[in-house]
């Protein structure tokens, strides 16, 4: 019986090693980054959303992409985004910058982020750019572009866009009460952050004077 | 002439060697104006033209390289046509009722409901299903196993979502704004649930299905699932229940749940677990994902419209309720003629129709149509009749089934505070001139 273990667990040892990336993994990777794009462009010269633009992420500085509001847990963090580091975050993002605005929870299995990783490593120019206002514009994000105008309209979209499309969020028709409750609701039964007093009650103001039960903005 | 790509657009434009810019002159033969906005030589704007269906009145305001709003969204309609998109995070569409005309729902028609994130791997190959829970013995059987050990069979069979009809609610109820088409029938291939579950052996105190998917939960925590329902074992039973691998002859549509799934005719949609990766058997009912608090639930008496009731007030939905869709003419036509034919589906939970009338002036007088037999157990009845308008103007074709119980579609809303179930007329408008 001992033999037999040792035996298989040098099996699983000698087939457990990683393999080098390879195109396989990064084009799963660019699959896997489908769960990203609500908040994230990944195209040179992409705009930032809710999430910075990632376009040549692997080995920039922390918290360097122009025009996008960092928190402090990112701006705090030294040196460059390593693969190792983004091995760190991807598994857990508020572990490894506590306060980070990305609401993300994590890919848990090591698989998910090699690839994610191995995809993200693509993202370069292999020669020089020229600069990269010349090869793209900055897209206006159509789903920001779907909220009315009004105060609390940022913070709307940065603390809902990141879970699901601001369509949904238009859609619908509440008074205060009742978007009070969807938010609580959202927190108890699926996994959203509670919003801090303050924010909260903003969030709620703009969403019941926009989106009321008469549904001034309704998309249809 | 642009040439043939089938690539989704936002990839060609992405991955493109010479960037957006080049990528939209291959595609279209937009090239970008010297003052560095948008030109569109004829070509060009003819063939952008085209996909958008309509001329674009500012085009030299447009920037170079910009993919039409239109069209970037239609990387998530990949082998769906004409759907309308409610939220594309987490996807939801349904489809137009006169583009649900067909008897059997092809593919690229029916709707999708979505409460998470779709897997990413979807191999067939190497997929597997558990049963377990409450069984005499487990099984973890592949697509393959399923095929060579159960008999295959196709059937027509309804979906519908239990929120359809949500967005006629008032005051409104919280959810995807679904209208008239998160229905459709397509022709389902698969094994009988319960050949499967017999194979397994059901132990005597099984109450109740708990069903799993391998879809993600949206906050993207792999401890949360975002749907995980289930169902009486007397309905899992039936023989109407589907674990699909096949849908119109050809693969499921991915976001219909490729490679496997469950079909349950005539109970909400939820109930068709998608992406099936696993049934267990429960001796209680199951308080998985959106089966606890009021997520497909009604109140158990009825209430006035904006009424709030207690949680524990709520009961779980089972069999949809009696309902028809007019697909025929389409809502809003104009007709130069005054006869026509109406026609289009009815259909009813766990029963069949008994009758459809349709009325033109109101509701005042009712004419009925001739229907058919459903196919088979679980599928829609179609209906038709030709109707003859008295003079021109604008009227209204209402449309009313009866079911083999004698109950017949209401007129208002059964308002429920989660905005469920809502099967009044299928109104559609008509002028003739």
């Amino acid at each position: 019986m001992r033999i037999l273990l040792s035996v298989l667990l040098f099996a699983t040892t000698a087939f457990a090693i990683p393999v080098a990336t390879n195109a396989q993994d990064a084009e799963r990777g660019e699959k896997l980054f489908r769960r990203c794009v609500t908040c994230h462009t990944a195209t040179d010269g992409g705009a930032n959303k809710v999430g910075p633009n990632l376009f040549g992420i692997l080995g920039r500085d922390i918290a360097t992409r122009d025009g996008f509001r960092y928190s402090k847990a990112l701006t705090g963090l030294e040196g460059n985004w390593t693969e190792e580091a983004l091995n760190q975050y991807l598994l857990s993002p508020r572990t490894y910058a506590r306060g980070t605005k990305m609401a993300f929870a994590g890919l848990k299995k090591s698989k998910d982020r090699a690839d994610l990783i191995a995809w993200l490593k693509t993202l370069t120019n292999s020669e020089a750019s020229p600069s990269s206002s010349a090869k793209g514009a900055e897209e206006p994000d159509a789903d920001f572009a779907l909220l009315a105008a009004g105060s609390g309209k940022q913070e709307t979209y940065d603390n809902c866009a990141g879970c699901h499309s601001i369509k949904l969020v238009a859609q619908q028709g509440m008074n205060k009460a009742e978007w009070l409750e969807t938010i609580e609701w959202m927190v108890d039964e699926q996994g959203m952050d509670p919003l801090d007093g303050s924010l909260n009650e903003l969030i709620v103001d703009y969403l019941a004077t926009h989106y009321g039960r008469d549904r001034p903005n309704f998309p249809k | 002439m642009p040439k043939k790509h089938s690539v989704p657009i936002t990839q060609f434009y992405r991955d493109h060697d010479g960037g957006p810019t080049a990528a939209e002159k291959e595609l279209f033969g937009r090239v970008s104006h010297a003052d560095r906005r948008g030109f569109l030589k004829n070509i060009g704007l003819a063939s952008i033209g085209t996909l958008l269906g309509a001329t674009i009145p500012f085009h030299r305001n447009m920037p170079a390289g910009l993919i039409p709003a239109a069209l970037a969204d239609n990387h998530v309609f990949e082998g769906k046509n004409g759907l309308t998109l409610l939220n594309d995070r987490p996807l939801n569409a349904e489809t137009p009722a006169h583009l649900l005309d067909d008897a059997v729902t092809p593919t690229e028609r029916h709707f999708v409901r979505n409460n998470g994130i779709p897997p990413i791997d979807t191999d067939a190959a190497s997929w597997q299903l558990i049963i377990d829970g409450l069984v005499d013995k487990p099984l973890s059987l592949s697509i393959d196993d399923l095929r060579k050990n159960f008999e295959v069979v196709s059937q027509n069979l309804v979906i519908e979502c239990g929120g359809n009809g949500r967005a006629m609610f008032n005051p409104p109820a919280r959810g995807n704004q679904w209208t008239f088409g998160a229905v459709g029938c397509s022709n389902w291939t698969g094994v009988r649930l319960r050949n499967v579950l017999q194979a397994a052996g059901v132990k005597d105190n099984v109450i109740y299905t708990a069903h799993e998917g391998a879809d993600g939960h949206l906050s993207g925590r792999d401890d949360k699932m975002p749907l995980s329902r289930g169902m009486p074992i007397a309905k899992a039973m039936d023989d109407a229940n589907m674990i699909a691998f096949g849908q119109n002859g050809g693969d499921i549509h991915p976001m219909n749940g490729a490679p496997l799934r469950l079909v349950v005719p005539g109970w909400p949609g939820s109930c068709s677990q998608k992406w099936l990766t696993r049934i267990w058997l429960r001796d209680q009912v199951h308080d998985g994902a959106k089966m606890t608090g009021t997520s497909y639930r009604v109140p158990k008496y009825s209430v006035a419209p904006g009424t709030k009731v207690p949680t524990d007030d709520f009961e779980i939905i089972e069999a949809m309720p009696v309902k028809s869709l007019i697909t025929s003419p389409a809502n809003g036509v104009q007709s130069g003629e005054r006869s026509f034919e109406v026609r289009g589906h009815a259909w009813a939970g766990d029963t069949t129709i008994d009758a459809v009338d349709i009325s033109y002036d109101f509701g005042v007088t009712w004419q009925k149509a001739t229907l058919d037999r459903p196919s088979n157990k679980g599928a829609w009845q179609q209906w038709r009749t030709t109707v003859e308008l008295p003079k021109a103007g604008y009227y209204e074709i209402w449309a009313r089934a009866t079911d083999a119980n004698g109950r017949m579609q209401p007129f208002a809303i059964d308002w429920n505070p989660k905005g469920y179930l809502n099967n009044s007329f299928h109104r559609i408008a008509i002028t003739v001139t």
